[in-house]
């Protein structure tokens, strides 16, 4: 990592770690501010229908497709940014 | 959940219990029912660990009175228990038909309920036909059947038809609409109470919203969905949101409910097969009969309220904000207004139960529901001679419906009766 994380161009955003994108998209959809790595989306005021909105917008921004069912057993900013993870490593391991 | 008959144990329960899922599963909830309306008509249900109390109303009478009264009794902050038992919001007052009050109510109401009435719905009948012989014929060769898994798809397949969604998606809708009321059963749950009810939210929403967005505004057919997509509520047409909530209650209320009338029609077959006998015999019985599977069966067990302002109620204040549950298991098995209620009588007449509810709120799809029922009733002793049970049946964890998960049964055909007729319907 070089320097603090910052919103910034589309190439210096995806340099960033997982967990504060999805914080930043916690943040957006729930309309509320200073997510942290260890909140719960439904404690900040999530919903069956925000979550609908919370994964496509992790579609559109981080290019990965969370399965419904690894959304609710990781729905923690930190936990999610794993799952992420691990989908993006996986698409780069070529399965 | 059980459907048992006096001389009931005396009764223990903890106040807990009324939203326990698994009391329903394993433990005796008439029982339990009959001993509130004698002793306790007004019972102040406190769950003792920081979930709101509240209010259990037992008697015909007064579920009657709390449904009609919704100036009194409101249907604005949700009207299921499972709101307290998850302490989780409800989140479609005002936007969801079930979750609205007159006359809002209406504007949702009257356009879906045009293309609901019995007369709507008779042109249905082939296709609820070929459905219920599909769902029987597997049973007919004289194998073991378990009619509460094949009545799952029961009424997904009807339902899924008048609203237009694809069948290669109705197992998965099936199997998400009854994750939604039994989130405490293992074989639903996939891990956290509040996660499989969220998690099956999600999922349907995601559905419908595919659903939605298949029917442009200015041509939406004229499925259920096209319906709600074409109707106004306060001048504006419905958001995305507000359809997605109404697509979602339809599915509900057909999924979750019907499959245990289903179950109780086929059981009750089997256990008093001279009532059945006659209603063949007798074929203007067979409306009553219906009727009485459904009293039987009460698969809604309850609804709920808030109430509005303060009430008194059986010498005890209900204060205004207070939630109110009513149950219609419960009402349906009143002495006071059924001859004795817990014998099942094919010939029951009158026969005023409340299984489809009462008031504004009365069940939408009461008319198609009846006519599946029927057209069932009609096959079943057209093709079945016997039913014989085959194997443990297992009860549904739900505080909401009283319902079946395992029912294996055998069916044996009626001599005479050609399996390929079944077949022919396919």
């Amino acid at each position: 990592m070089h320097g603090p994380a910052q919103a910034g161009t589309p190439a210096q955003q995806s340099a960033r770690p997982t967990g504060e994108r999805i914080a930043e998209l916690y943040e957006r959809v729930l309309r509320v501010g200073d997510v942290r790595q260890d909140d719960d989306f439904f404690v900040l005021g999530g919903t069956s229908l925000s979550a609908i909105e919370l994964l496509d917008t992790i579609t559109d921004e981080l290019g990965v497709r969370v399965p419904v069912g690894d959304f609710y057993r990781a729905t923690g900013v930190a936990e999610l940014a794993d799952v992420v993870d691990a989908r993006v490593a996986e698409r780069a391991g070529g399965v | 959940m059980l459907l048992s008959t006096p001389p009931f144990a005396p009764v223990s329960f903890r106040d807990a219990d009324l939203l326990d899922s698994a009391y329903y599963a394993s433990g005796d909830p008439h029982a339990l029912w009959a001993h509130l309306r004698e002793n306790s008509p007004a019972h102040r249900c406190d769950p003792g660990d920081g979930r709101e109390p509240f209010w259990v109303l037992t008697r015909y009478d007064d579920v009657h009175r709390v449904l009609r009264d919704h100036p009194t009794f409101s249907s604005r902050r949700g009207t299921m228990l499972c709101i307290i038992d998850l302490s989780m919001p409800d989140i479609a007052s005002d936007d969801m038909m079930p979750d609205t009050d007159p006359p809002r109510h209406r504007q949702l109401r009257e356009p879906l309920n045009r293309a609901l009435t019995p007369r709507a719905v008779a042109g249905q009948e082939g296709s609820i036909r070929a459905q219920v012989r599909r769902l029987l014929q597997p049973a007919l060769d004289g194998s073991v059947f378990d009619v509460a898994q094949a009545a799952l798809m029961f009424p997904m397949a009807f339902t899924g038809t008048l609203m237009g969604l694809p069948s290669e998606h109705w197992p998965r809708m099936a199997e998400l609409t009854t994750m939604t009321v039994a989130y405490d059963d293992p074989d639903y749950s996939t891990g956290s109470p509040t996660a499989t009810v969220r998690q099956a939210h999600h999922e349907l929403f995601d559905f419908f919203r595919t659903e939605v967005t298949r029917r442009p505004r200015t041509d939406p057919g004229t499925d259920l969905i096209g319906i709600l997509r074409s109707m106004d509520l306060d001048e504006d047409p419905l958001s995305e949101r507000q359809l997605m909530l109404n697509c979602y209650a339809l599915l509900l209320g057909a999924n979750v409910t019907t499959p245990h009338a289903v179950c109780t029609m086929v059981s009750m077959m089997g256990e008093q097969p001279e009532q059945f006998a006659k209603v063949r015999d007798n074929p203007e019985l067979r409306e009553r009969c219906v009727q009485e599977v459904l009293r039987w069966a009460s698969p809604a067990s309850h609804f709920m309220r808030y109430a509005v302002r303060d009430v008194e109620l059986h010498g005890r204040l209900i204060r205004a904000g207070e939630p109110v549950s009513v149950w219609l298991g419960s009402a349906n098995r009143d002495e006071r207004v059924f001859t004795d209620p817990f014998r099942f009588d094919v010939t029951r007449h009158p026969n005023r139960h409340v299984a489809f509810g009462v008031g504004p709120h009365y069940c939408i799809g009461a008319g198609l529901a009846t006519l599946a029922l029927r057209i069932l009733l009609d096959e079943l002793l057209d093709l079945v001679e016997a039913v014989e049970p085959a194997g443990e049946v297992a009860h549904l964890a739900s505080n909401f419906v009283a319902g079946y998960k395992r029912m294996p049964m055998r069916l044996l055909p009626r001599p005479g009766c050609r399996t390929d007729r079944a077949e022919a319907g396919r």
